[in-house]
C-alpha cells in the first residue's frame, strides 16, 4: 500500500512538473506581454520603437470598439495600392490560392483539435466502465482515434506552414500590419504549438506504459491539458479573425494603442470561439464516423462490421451532440454580428450574402435529416424496435414540414414570367415561411423531432419496467405534443406582434426544445433504469444505407463548414481589417455564388482525398496487429464461417 | 369578465399555482395508486406541461425586458 | 383503432373529392378558399389533413383485402404533393421552389419507405423485377424505359432552349436579386448625416414633443387585416394634433407623389405598378417595411434606385432619388405615413 501511495505521489510529481515545463514558454512570454511586448523588443525594433515614443508622447488614440484612451504605439494600417510591392502575385487569383490553404489548414486543424476531445471522452469512458471488456473496447477506440490524429497532425502543421508562406508571398502588406498587431500573440501561439506537439507525443508514447491504475489517471488527465492547450491554440488563431471582422484596440487609422487584451477580446471573439469548439467537434464526430462507415463498407468479416459499426456509433452520436447547441451558437453569433454592425448582419442575412444562408439552411436541415435517417435504420440492429418502426412515417412527415419551412427561400428564383404571375416579389403563402419567425419554428421542430428520434432509439430493444412506467410515457407524450404546439404557436404568434418583441420569441423557442432535450432524455433514462431487454443490439447488423447516411453528414459537415467560413470571411467586402485596412488588390469583389460553390466543394474534395490516404496510412499500421482488434469485439459468440 | 380572466392567464401567479396543483395532483394519484390509469395521467401531464410552458414562454421573455403577452393585454 | 383509422379514410376520400372537384371546376374553385392571413398555415394543415386522411384509406384498404403496394404508395404519394403544389395553391408558386419542394419530398418518401427492411424490399422489387427483366411484361417495360428515359431527357433539355410564351420571345434570364440590400452606415441628405443606427423619425413623437415608438404604436391602425382605425386617433381629424397630423401630412405627401407605383393600399399595386418589373415595394407584406429600421426606409427613398450600393448589383428599380424632390421632413412623414397606414411597426434593435 505504502509503495502504491508512493507511486502515485511520484507520479502527481512527474506530472505537475510536465505541465510546468510545457508552459514555462508561454509564462516567460506573459511576463513580456504585461508590458506590451516592448520590455526587449528585437533589435531592429528598438530604433523604431525610440523614434514613435517621441511622438507617442503627445498623441493619443481612441479605441474604435472600446472607446478608450490609449497611447499610440504603433504604425497606423498601411494604405496599399494594387501593384507588385502590395500584391505580387502569380498568374492567378491570389485570393483563391489563400482561400484554399486556408480551407485545408483549417480542415485539418479542426479534425486534430477535435479528436483529442474524443479521445478524453472515450478514454474516461474507458476508465468508469465496470465492464472489463467493454473498458478495455473503449480504449482501444480512443487509441484508435488519436492514431488517426497523429498523421493528420503533422499534416496540419504543414499546412500551416503553406499557410504562412502563402500569406508573406502573397499578401505582404496585409500580413505584415496584422503581424505587427498580433506580435505577442503570434509568439505564444507558436510556444503553445511546441507545448501541444510534446503533451500529444507524450500522450500517445505513454499509451501502453500508462495503461494501468493511478497512471492511467494521470494519462487521462494528460489528454485534459492536451485539449487545453488545443482549445487555447484555436482561441488565439480565433483572436486574428475576430480582428479582422471586428477591430478593436486600434485607432481609426489602425495604430495599436498598446492594450493587448482589447486586440484579441473583440466584438466577435467570444461567439466566434463558442461556435468553433462545437463545430469542429460535431465535424471531427463527422468524419471518425465516416471513416468507421468507410471501413464498414469495405469490412470482409463479421467481426469487422460489427466494430465498425460500433465506432460510427459512437463516433455518429458525439457529433449529434454538438451540432445540437450548435445553431443556438450559431444564433449567438449573429446577434452579435448586428449589436456590432448592423450592416454586417444585413449583408449576411438579407443583402449580398443571403443566398448563400440559403444553402446553408439546406445544409443544416440535410444533417438533421440524415442524422435521424440514421437513427432510424440503427433502429434495425434491435429486437423489439418494430413497434417504432411503423411510426417513422409520421416523424418523417413532421420533420419535412419543418425542412420545407426552413430552406423556404424570403426571395425566390424566379423567371420574370413567373414573377409577373405571382404578381409580386412575395408569395402570399410562402412568402410568410421566409422570415425568420417561420424557419425558428422550423429548426426547432426539426431538432425536437430528432430528440424524439434519439429517444426512440434509447428505448429500442428495452421496455420499461418501473411501476409508474404508464403515466411515464403519457407524460412523455404529453410533454412532446405540447413542446410541438408551443413551438408552433410561438412561430405563428411573430406574425401578430411588432419586429422587436418577436425577436425575443426565439428564446422561448429554443428554451422549449432544450427542455425536451434534457428532462426527456433524463426521464427516459429514469424509466430505462432495471429495464428488460428484448435482446441484444446487434452490432454489424445494421443498412448498409444507414452508413451511407453517415458519409453524406460527414460531407455535409465539411461542406458547411467551407460554405459558412466563406460567409464569415467575406462579409468583410472590400475591407482585409474591417473599417480600418482597405483590401485595394484588384480581388476586392465577391465571388458570384457559382464560383464559390465550385471552390467550397473543390476543397472538399481535396480534402477527403487527402484525409482518405491519411485514413489508409493508419490501416498500414493496424494490419500488424489484427488478432488484437479482433479479440476487442465483445458480447459476441464466435460463429461458424459462412460464405456471403 | 374577458378583463378578469386575461389578468389572471397573464399573471405567471396563475401559472406557478396550475403547476402546483398538477404537482399535487401528482401525488394524490400516486397515493390512491391511480397514477397508470390512461385517463388520469393524460390529465395530469397535461396540466403540468401546459403550465410549465406558459412559465417558460413568461420567463424567457421577460429576461429579456419584452412581454410575451404582447397582443392580449392591447 | 380500426375506428380511427375509418375516419381517417372518410376524411381521406372527402378530402380528395373536394380538391380534385376544386382543381377540375366540378365544384367552385372557392368551396374550401385560402383565408388571406392565415395561408402558411393553411397549408400545413391541409396536408397534414391529407396525410392522415391517406393513412386512413391505406389502413382500410389493407384491411379489405385491396392492399396498394409500397411502391405504388409512394409514387403515388409523391405524385400528390406536385399536384397540389402546382393546383391548389395560388398564386402559383415558383419553379425554382416547386423543385425544391418536389425533390425535399422524394427524399421524405426514400426515407419512409427504405425506414426497415421489409418495406424497403417491398418498395424497390418492382424496380428490381423491370431492371432483371424475366416476365415478357417486365422485358417490355425494360425496353420501353430504355428508349423513353433518355427520350425524355431529349425532350426535356430541348423544351428548356425553346422559346415560351406570347410572341415567343426568349425568357429573361433569372435574376438573383437582393430585396433588402446592406444600407451604409450614414448617409447625406439634404447636407445632414444621418447614421442610420441611431438615426430617430423627428415624427414619432408624442405630445411632450419626444421619440416615443410606445406611443405611435398604440395610435396606429390595428394590425390585422381589416387595417381598422384605432379609436380617437384618425389623422384626419381636422382637430388632430402632434404625431397624427404628421401622418396625415405624411399621408397627402404619399398620395401626391407615391401612391401612382405604390398603390393607394400600399400594396404595390399602383396605376404605373405593371408597367416596371418587378412591380414597386408591397408595403402590406411581412417582409418589407415591418421588417426593416425606420431609417433604412428613409436611406432607400431619399436615395432611390440610384443610390443602391454597388455590391447589390443587379439592381432594378427605378424608384426616383425623392431627396430631390421632397424635403427632409416630407420623407420622414411620408416614412411615418407608411408605418401608420399598414399597421406595421419600424424595426428596433434593443
Amino acid at each position: 500500500m505504502g509503495r502504491q501511495n508512493g507511486k502515485k505521489i511520484w507520479s502527481i510529481m512527474a506530472l505537475c512538473a510536465m505541465i510546468g515545463f510545457l508552459l514555462l514558454p508561454v509564462a516567460t512570454s506573459l511576463n513580456a506581454l504585461a508590458s506590451g511586448g516592448g520590455e526587449a523588443p528585437p533589435a531592429p525594433a528598438v530604433k523604431a520603437e525610440g523614434e514613435k515614443k517621441d511622438e507617442a508622447k503627445v498623441e493619443k488614440g481612441r479605441d474604435v470598439y472600446y472607446k478608450t484612451e490609449g497611447i499610440v504605439s504603433g504604425a497606423p494600417a498601411p494604405k496599399t495600392v494594387d501593384g507588385p510591392r502590395d500584391y505580387p502575385r502569380y498568374n492567378f487569383e491570389s485570393r483563391v490560392l489563400l482561400w484554399f490553404a486556408n480551407q485545408q489548414h483549417l480542415y485539418y486543424g479542426s479534425f486534430v483539435l477535435a479528436v483529442p476531445i474524443f479521445c478524453m471522452i472515450i478514454e474516461f469512458m474507458g476508465v468508469v466502465t465496470k465492464d472489463k471488456a467493454m473498458a478495455k473496447k473503449y480504449d482501444q477506440l480512443a487509441y484508435d482515434f488519436i492514431k488517426i490524429s497523429l498523421t493528420a497532425y503533422s499534416l496540419t502543421a504543414i499546412l500551416g506552414g503553406i499557410l504562412i508562406f502563402t500569406f508573406l508571398t502573397l499578401y505582404p502588406a496585409f500580413f505584415g500590419y496584422l503581424s505587427s498587431i498580433f506580435r505577442p500573440v503570434m509568439h505564444i501561439y507558436a510556444l503553445m504549438f511546441v507545448a501541444e506537439s510534446g503533451t500529444l507525443y507524450i500522450y500517445y508514447y505513454g499509451w501502453d506504459k500508462m495503461k494501468e491504475g493511478f497512471l492511467k489517471w494521470i494519462h487521462l488527465s494528460m489528454s485534459v491539458i492536451l485539449n487545453v492547450i488545443g482549445t487555447l491554440l484555436m482561441m488565439l488563431a480565433n483572436s486574428w479573425i475576430g480582428f479582422m471582422m471586428s477591430p478593436a484596440g486600434v485607432d481609426e487609422q489602425g495604430r495599436f494603442l498598446g492594450n493587448i487584451w482589447h486586440v484579441i477580446h473583440t466584438a466577435l471573439w467570444n461567439p466566434l470561439n463558442v461556435h468553433r469548439i462545437l463545430g469542429n467537434m460535431a465535424f471531427g464526430g463527422g468524419v471518425v464516423a465516416a471513416y468507421a462507415a468507410y471501413r464498414f463498407l469495405s469490412a470482409k468479416t463479421d467481426e469487422e462490421r460489427a466494430h465498425y459499426d460500433w465506432m460510427g456509433y459512437i463516433a455518429m452520436a458525439l457529433a449529434v451532440a454538438f451540432l445540437i447547441p450548435l445553431p443556438f451558437a450559431g444564433y449567438w453569433l449573429m446577434r452579435e454580428v448586428y449589436a456590432y454592425r448592423q450592416q454586417m448582419g444585413i449583408t449576411l442575412m438579407g443583402g449580398l450574402l443571403a443566398w448563400l444562408f440559403i444553402i446553408q439552411a439546406t445544409m443544416i436541415g440535410i444533417l438533421f435529416l440524415s442524422t435521424n435517417y440514421y437513427l432510424w435504420q440503427a433502429l434495425g440492429r434491435m429486437r423489439g424496435a418494430e413497434k417504432y418502426q411503423r411510426y417513422i412515417k409520421y416523424l418523417v412527415f413532421v420533420l419535412v414540414c419543418g425542412f420545407l419551412i426552413f430552406i423556404t427561400p424570403h426571395t425566390m428564383v424566379m423567371t420574370p414570367a413567373e414573377l409577373k404571375a405571382m404578381g409580386g416579389q412575395q408569395h402570399p403563402v410562402l412568402g410568410n415561411y421566409g422570415v425568420m419567425s417561420a424557419k425558428n419554428g422550423g429548426i426547432n421542430v426539426i431538432i425536437t423531432t430528432t430528440v424524439l428520434s434519439f429517444i426512440w432509439y434509447m428505448r429500442g430493444n428495452k421496455e420499461p419496467m418501473v411501476p409508474w412506467k404508464n403515466f411515464g410515457n403519457i407524460f412523455m407524450g404529453a410533454f412532446f405534443g405540447f413542446a410541438y404546439v408551443n413551438i408552433i404557436w410561438l412561430a405563428v404568434y411573430g406574425y401578430y406582434i411588432p419586429a422587436n418583441v418577436r425577436v425575443g420569441l426565439s428564446v422561448p423557442q429554443v428554451a422549449t426544445t432544450l427542455s425536451c432535450l434534457f428532462f426527456m432524455t433524463a426521464l427516459n433514462g429514469f424509466m430505462l433504469k432495471g429495464a428488460k431487454q428484448m435482446g441484444p443490439i446487434e452490432w454489424g447488423k445494421i443498412s448498409v444505407r444507414s452508413q451511407y447516411a453517415i458519409i453524406m453528414l460527414a460531407t455535409a459537415f465539411t461542406w458547411m463548414m467551407g460554405l459558412m467560413g466563406y460567409i464569415r470571411s467575406s462579409v468583410r467586402l472590400f475591407w482585409h481589417v474591417n473599417e480600418i485596412m482597405r483590401d485595394n488588390s484588384p480581388w476586392a469583389y465577391t465571388h458570384t455564388v457559382g464560383f464559390a460553390a465550385n471552390m467550397i466543394s473543390f476543397n472538399v474534395l481535396f480534402f477527403w482525398i487527402s484525409i482518405l490516404f491519411v485514413f489508409w496510412l493508419g490501416t498500414l499500421g493496424a494490419k500488424k496487429v489484427p488478432v488484437n482488434v479482433k479479440a476487442h469485439v465483445p458480447g459476441r459468440v464466435p460463429e461458424p464461417a459462412h460464405g456471403h | 369578465m374577458e378583463m378578469m380572466i386575461i389578468k389572471a392567464i397573464t399573471n405567471p401567479i396563475f401559472w406557478f399555482a396550475l403547476l402546483a396543483f398538477g404537482v399535487v395532483l401528482l401525488f394524490v394519484g400516486k397515493k390512491m395508486n391511480i397514477l397508470n390509469n390512461t385517463a388520469y395521467a393524460a390529465m395530469v401531464s397535461v396540466v403540468i406541461v401546459v403550465a410549465y410552458f406558459h412559465i417558460v414562454d413568461h420567463y424567457l421573455m421577460e429576461m429579456q425586458g419584452l412581454d410575451y403577452w404582447y397582443l392580449f393585454r392591447k | 383503432m380500426k375506428a380511427l383509422m375509418s375516419v381517417g379514410a372518410v376524411v381521406g376520400v372527402i378530402a380528395s373529392l373536394v380538391l380534385l372537384g376544386m382543381i377540375f371546376g366540378v365544384i367552385p374553385a372557392s368551396t374550401v378558399h385560402l383565408v388571406e392571413g392565415y395561408m402558411p398555415m393553411q397549408m400545413l394543415f391541409e396536408l397534414s389533413i391529407f396525410v392522415a386522411g391517406f393513412t386512413g384509406l391505406s389502413y382500410m384498404l389493407n384491411s379489405m383485402g385491396m392492399t396498394i403496394s409500397r411502391f405504388w404508395q409512394g409514387i403515388g404519394f409523391v405524385a400528390f404533393i406536385l399536384f397540389y403544389l402546382k393546383s391548389r395553391i395560388y398564386p402559383p408558386i415558383p419553379f425554382s421552389v416547386r423543385a425544391m419542394y418536389g425533390t425535399v419530398t422524394m427524399v421524405a418518401v426514400f426515407m419512409w419507405m427504405s425506414s426497415n427492411e421489409e418495406d424497403w424490399k417491398k418498395f424497390r422489387q418492382p424496380i428490381l423485377n423491370v431492371m432483371d427483366g424475366l416476365t415478357p411484361l417486365h422485358k417490355g417495360l425494360r425496353t420501353f424505359f430504355l428508349i423513353a428515359i433518355p427520350l425524355g431527357l431529349w425532350g426535356f433539355a430541348y423544351q428548356s432552349f425553346v422559346p415560351q410564351g406570347a410572341g415567343a420571345d426568349v425568357d429573361e434570364p433569372i435574376e438573383l436579386r437582393t430585396v433588402h440590400p446592406a444600407p451604409p452606415a450614414s448617409t447625406k441628405v439634404h447636407g445632414k448625416t444621418f447614421v442610420l443606427q441611431t438615426s430617430q423619425n423627428p415624427y414619432r413623437a408624442n405630445p411632450e414633443g419626444k421619440y416615443d415608438q410606445e406611443y405611435s404604436n398604440k395610435l396606429i391602425v390595428e394590425q390585422s387585416m381589416g387595417r381598422l382605425m384605432q379609436e380617437n386617433a384618425n389623422p384626419w381629424d381636422p382637430k388632430a394634433e402632434g404625431y397624427l397630423k404628421n401622418v396625415r401630412e405624411g399621408g397627402e405627401i404619399f398620395f401626391q407623389n407615391c401612391h401612382f407605383c405604390h398603390g393607394d393600399n400600399l400594396n404595390g399595386r399602383g396605376l404605373h405598378a405593371f408597367a416596371f418589373n418587378p412591380i414597386p415595394a408591397n408595403f402590406t407584406d411581412p417582409g418589407t417595411i415591418a421588417q426593416l429600421q425606420e431609417t433604412f426606409i428613409f436611406w432607400r427613398v431619399s436615395k432611390g434606385g440610384l443610390g443602391l450600393p454597388r455590391e447589390g448589383f443587379p439592381w432594378a428599380s427605378v424608384m426616383p432619388p425623392w431627396e430631390q424632390h421632397l424635403t427632409t421632413d416630407e420623407i420622414w412623414k411620408v416614412v411615418l405615413f407608411e408605418y401608420w397606414h399598414t399597421g406595421y411597426y419600424p424595426r428596433t434593435w434593443d
